[in-house]
């Protein structure tokens, strides 16, 4: 949608949720946000976003319970197809997140997080870029599987400390660091998630993304030790 | 207890066997070797019935019993023993050449170790009517029938006695186990009866100490209802008795469930919380708990619109975190740091953000 002043593009969305008050209440954040999303197509199966209007959308809003099973292959077929993905979803058990991470989603939010995690996130992934909300990152501070990936002392600082306050604000504050220092260490956080097992596409983007941002220099690539 | 006692029947049965085979039997055999229609005869039967024993001592030092295995290898034992009776002249019969006739019950007592006696029975029976049969077939049933008779109640009535000490034995140890196993139960409950008294005492005096000053206050005058500060200890000491009221033996013990029941607390004065939880590498012991609850209950009680509440941590600490918008007098520098919990407060934009973290040792 262009927006008659400005001419600036916003981004478009496909919302796939099988709850229909959902469906609703993200079309009226959608159409509140600056610059506005466009919901291009809504459905409550995975069909709406890879037929018709949604197939070509910026970002898939896609709920991953349906009744109480997660979808893991339509999840996948659409990461395979090279969406950028946001589950949307009640789900919050941290093996379910880690599992979706995983798999390669732009980023993961629970229903408990509103409009003010939700907005940022489109507008961030339809950019290419990232968006780790409270919930994920305290999943990902208390990640204990074997084989994930080391995190630093600060960076686990960082992400407790965002999922405890839920303002970046605050935890720059308390860390005596800039607000763009928190983001840094968070995204450091998920390119280190990027390295295990990400599609090398969605991979490679978030390196080049976080080389053109100077979150990391080339040398920082032998310590990750990627193939991207 | 109970099953050590029956391990060491069954493993003492095994060592009777194969002392017999040895000590009894073998002695027996060779001056006998001659007797048999060929010697190496003689050899093969007496090496089956050790092959079986020695299979036997190893299950047996396992602990194992022969289970389903038990009759097919029994009738092979009998088979045996009737092979060895049929390649013997009927003048060595019931003789010392015939030393298997003896030793076919005591195989019986330790395959069926774990059958009822019922079945050991039917077993020498069975063995002795197949010998009978044999003496028939021979003709001298009639002529043999007394020392058949003798030679099987004076062999069987050893293994008959040893079925009935292993009876008794056996009584004895399931009474020994269920003995056991109350005595342990009684004495965990015990245990935890003591932890939760100890715990409840604690906190009753705990509360003596800062709860009966506020009321007394109260009661005299000398503290007014209407002044802030008094009011939040007053909800502090509230939130405290309601944890200790609701606190139901080893159930009700997780930091998690305590932080809720303060969340509940502030939620029905009208404050809207925002909550969540995650899964703790370790469970914090009750004093670390306390402390913990205790650091952020003060700025959680006295808020009055909006709280963000969480309980978490990473693999190396457990936090607990509040982040108001209210003012909430005083902040939250007093709160009791206690030991190993450590209590930071940041105040920006009119908000308050307490966190108290424990470093798991």
């Amino acid at each position: 949608m262009a927006d008659p002043l400005t001419g600036r593009r916003g981004p478009t969305v496909v919302i796939v949720d099988d709850h229909p008050a959902i469906v609703d209440g993200v079309r009226a954040w959608c159409s509140g946000a600056d610059p506005p999303i466009e919901v291009v197509d809504s459905g409550n199966r995975p069909a709406a976003a890879f037929a018709g209007a949604g197939a070509d959308a910026d970002v898939v809003v896609f709920d991953l319970l349906y009744g109480s099973q997660p979808d893991f292959s339509s999840l996948r077929r659409l990461i395979q197809a090279g969406r950028r993905v946001i589950v949307y979803s009640q789900e919050d058990s941290a093996d379910t997140v880690l599992r979706c991470v995983e798999l390669g989603v732009a980023t993961y939010l629970t229903k408990s997080e509103g409009d003010e995690h939700l907005v940022p996130a489109i507008h961030a992934i339809a950019e290419g870029g990232t968006y780790t909300g409270p919930v994920l990152s305290g999943i990902l501070a208390g990640d204990r599987r074997p084989g994930r990936p080391v995190l630093s002392e600060r960076e686990r600082e960082v992400l407790i400390a965002w999922f405890e306050c839920e303002s970046k604000q605050l935890v720059a504050r308390r860390l005596h660091i800039s607000v763009k220092t928190v983001d840094t260490h968070i995204e450091r956080v998920r390119i280190k998630y990027a390295d295990t097992g990400r599609p090398a596409t969605s991979k490679s983007a978030l390196m080049i993304r976080a080389l053109q941002d100077g979150i990391v220099d080339l040398d920082d690539f032998d310590d990750l030790g990627g193939d991207g | 207890m109970g099953r050590l006692l029956l391990r060491g029947v069954r493993q003492a049965q095994s060592v009777i066997l194969i002392a017999i085979l040895l000590l009894l039997d073998l002695p027996s055999l060779l001056p006998s070797l001659d007797a048999y229609s060929s010697q190496w005869l003689g050899w093969l039967w007496y090496g089956l019935l050790v092959a079986v024993a020695a299979v036997d001592a190893v299950l047996s030092a396992r602990g194992a019993f022969w289970g389903r295995t038990a009759w097919p290898v029994a009738l092979g034992v009998l088979a045996v023993s009737t092979a060895a009776a049929a390649s013997l002249p009927t003048s060595e019969l019931l003789g010392p050449a015939h030393y298997t006739f003896g030793v076919v019950g005591w195989f019986g007592l330790v395959l069926f170790a774990d059958r009822r006696i019922r079945t050991v029975v039917a077993f020498v029976l069975l063995h002795v009517a197949v010998t009978a049969a044999l003496l028939a077939v021979r003709g001298v049933l009639s002529e043999q029938l007394v020392t058949l008779a003798t030679v099987a109640l004076g062999v069987s009535s050893f293994q008959f006695a040893l079925m009935a000490a292993t009876l008794v034995l056996r009584a004895i140890a399931e009474r020994a186990t269920e003995v056991a196993v109350a005595q342990a139960e009684a004495a965990t409950q015990e245990a935890i009866a003591r932890e939760v008294h100890t715990d409840r005492e604690a906190r009753y005096a705990a509360l003596r100490e800062t709860a009966l000053p506020l009321l007394r206050g109260l009661a005299d005058g000398t503290l007014s209802p209407t002044d802030h500060a008094v009011q939040r200890a007053a909800a502090v000491e509230a939130a405290r008795m309601r944890r200790l009221f609701s606190e139901q033996g080893d159930e009700a013990t997780l930091l998690a469930a305590e932080v809720e029941s303060l969340v509940d607390v502030v939620e029905r004065r009208g404050v809207r919380v925002r909550y969540a939880a995650r899964p703790l590498a370790v469970e914090p012991p009750p004093e670390v708990r306390r402390s913990l609850v205790e650091a952020i209950s003060g700025v959680l009680l006295v808020t009055t619109r909006v709280a963000r509440v969480t309980v978490g941590g990473t693999g190396r600490d457990v936090t607990v975190s509040v982040v108001t918008d209210g003012d909430v007098g005083g902040s939250g520098d007093d709160a009791p740091g206690g030991e190993h919990v450590r209590t930071s407060t940041v105040v920006d934009g009119g908000r308050t953000w307490v966190e108290a973290r424990w470093l798991i040792p």
